[in-house]
């Protein structure tokens, strides 16, 4: 098997003499670009597979060796599929049918190696919405969350808990690509919802919802930044290095705190998928999470995130559902 | 709730700006009539990250499309709008 660089894509081929290269397709580049359904398997002597490029030979190690087929075998198999159609530049392409030939398995590194980076990129996003008026609509894709909303008695409680899935299931689709009726659920032991698609977190208070996706750990909560606040509260919530602070702020100073400290340890710990919520336990000072004052239906909120990648959190205000 | 074609165009903006630092493609404003390789500057292996990270932020297959179907973000938008 040999391949050839150009314009950063490798094209490859099954060799068998210089005046016969077997390959999928010619050498990309813009001049050669035929639609897909044109693409065949041809052969070329090796100047026209090299299209001007440097010429590489693929070493196999002693296992791969003894899996793959024999020269012959693969020059018969390959020879064997001459005008096949069927090019897929992303699941049948030059590379996947030379592996084909050699081994057996059609496999392309170069994909597999883009779409591992594409994953890699972080994502946090955000969606706000206000808590839509009147009744709830057609039943949930997601049987588990539907049949804990039917078990809801508190009409508000309820509404809240199905549109903030709504609010969801469009968060997933806009920065994932995922459909929740294609995903699989379940609940942990602490009733939170998981899948392995996509880590997410949901916060509703007071007529806003809140929703937070990401492909890694992510938190999120939401509280108007007029909840009451007392001292004694924040001695339960703040720990020894919180209060400290907190204790020297005027009123208005401390409400803001309170809030913020109250919504960074939640969002903290729903990233952490950790046991129960301890408050007192979570440390805020060690960042970890970013807040934010958001407008929901003309009240102000705030809003923290807990992420590894702050920087990347992206907001999506005023969504409709 | 479908995205609207200027949602599909916005995303696809934000995606195409996503995977630029990697492929050393400098920023540009981008229109539905962008052009993928004289106006964006995308190469072959540009247009490989972009119909991949496509693929996964709309969940959509590239699979009955080659390269060559796609000469500006109109045709891009149209296909992921058959799609999605």
């Amino acid at each position: 098997m040999i391949r050839v660089e150009l314009g950063g894509i490798y094209h490859f081929g099954i060799y068998v003499s210089d005046e016969e290269v077997i390959q999928f397709g010619l050498a990309p580049s813009r001049r050669n670009l035929l639609k897909d359904s044109d693409v065949e398997v041809l052969a070329t002597d090796i100047d026209g597979f090299l299209a001007g490029g440097f010429l590489e030979t693929c070493e196999f190690d002693r296992k791969e060796r003894k899996k793959n087929r024999t020269p012959d075998e693969i020059v018969e198999y390959a020879r064997s599929k001459m005008g096949m159609r069927g090019y897929s530049v992303l699941y049948y392409n030059c590379e996947h049918f030379a592996n084909e030939c050699v081994s057996g398995t059609a496999v392309c590194n170069q994909a597999d190696r883009v779409r591992d980076f594409i994953r890699s990129l972080p994502v946090a996003d955000v969606y706000l919405a206000k808590l839509p008026d009147g009744e709830i609509g057609e039943a949930l894709s997601c049987d588990l969350r539907q049949k804990e909303i039917d078990s809801v008695t508190n009409e508000k409680v309820k509404r809240e808990k199905y549109y903030v899935w709504k609010l969801f299931e469009y968060a997933l689709q806009r920065s994932l690509g995922l459909k929740a009726a294609d995903l699989k659920f379940i609940r942990d032991e602490n009733g939170r919802y998981m899948t392995d698609r996509a880590e997410f977190s949901f916060s509703h208070s007071k007529g806003a919802l809140c929703v937070a996706v990401s492909r890694n750990a992510i938190g999120v909560d939401i509280e108007p930044m007029d909840t009451e606040c007392s001292d004694g509260l924040a001695r339960r919530i703040m720990n020894d290095s919180e209060y400290s602070v907190f204790e020297k702020l005027d009123k208005s100073e401390k409400q803001d705190f309170f809030v913020r400290v109250w919504t960074a340890k939640e969002a903290l710990f729903k990233a952490s998928h950790k046991g129960a919520f301890n408050p007192y336990a979570i440390d805020t000072e060690n960042g970890g999470y970013k807040s934010f004052i958001k407008s929901v239906d003309g009240r102000e909120y705030t809003v923290s995130v807990a992420t590894e990648t702050p920087e990347k959190i992206r907001f999506f205000e005023n969504v409709i559902i | 709730m479908a995205m609207s074609r200027s949602e599909i165009f916005e995303k696809l903006n934000e995606v195409i700006n996503m995977v630029m630092p990697a492929l050393d493609v400098t920023e540009t404003e981008i229109t539905e009539d962008s052009n993928l390789v004289n106006d964006i500057g995308l190469s072959s292996v540009g247009i490989l990250y972009v119909v991949i990270a496509i693929e996964e932020f709309f969940g959509i297959r590239f699979d009955d499309v080659g390269f060559a179907d796609f000469e500006t973000i109109k045709d891009v938008i149209d296909y992921i709008e058959k799609k999605i």
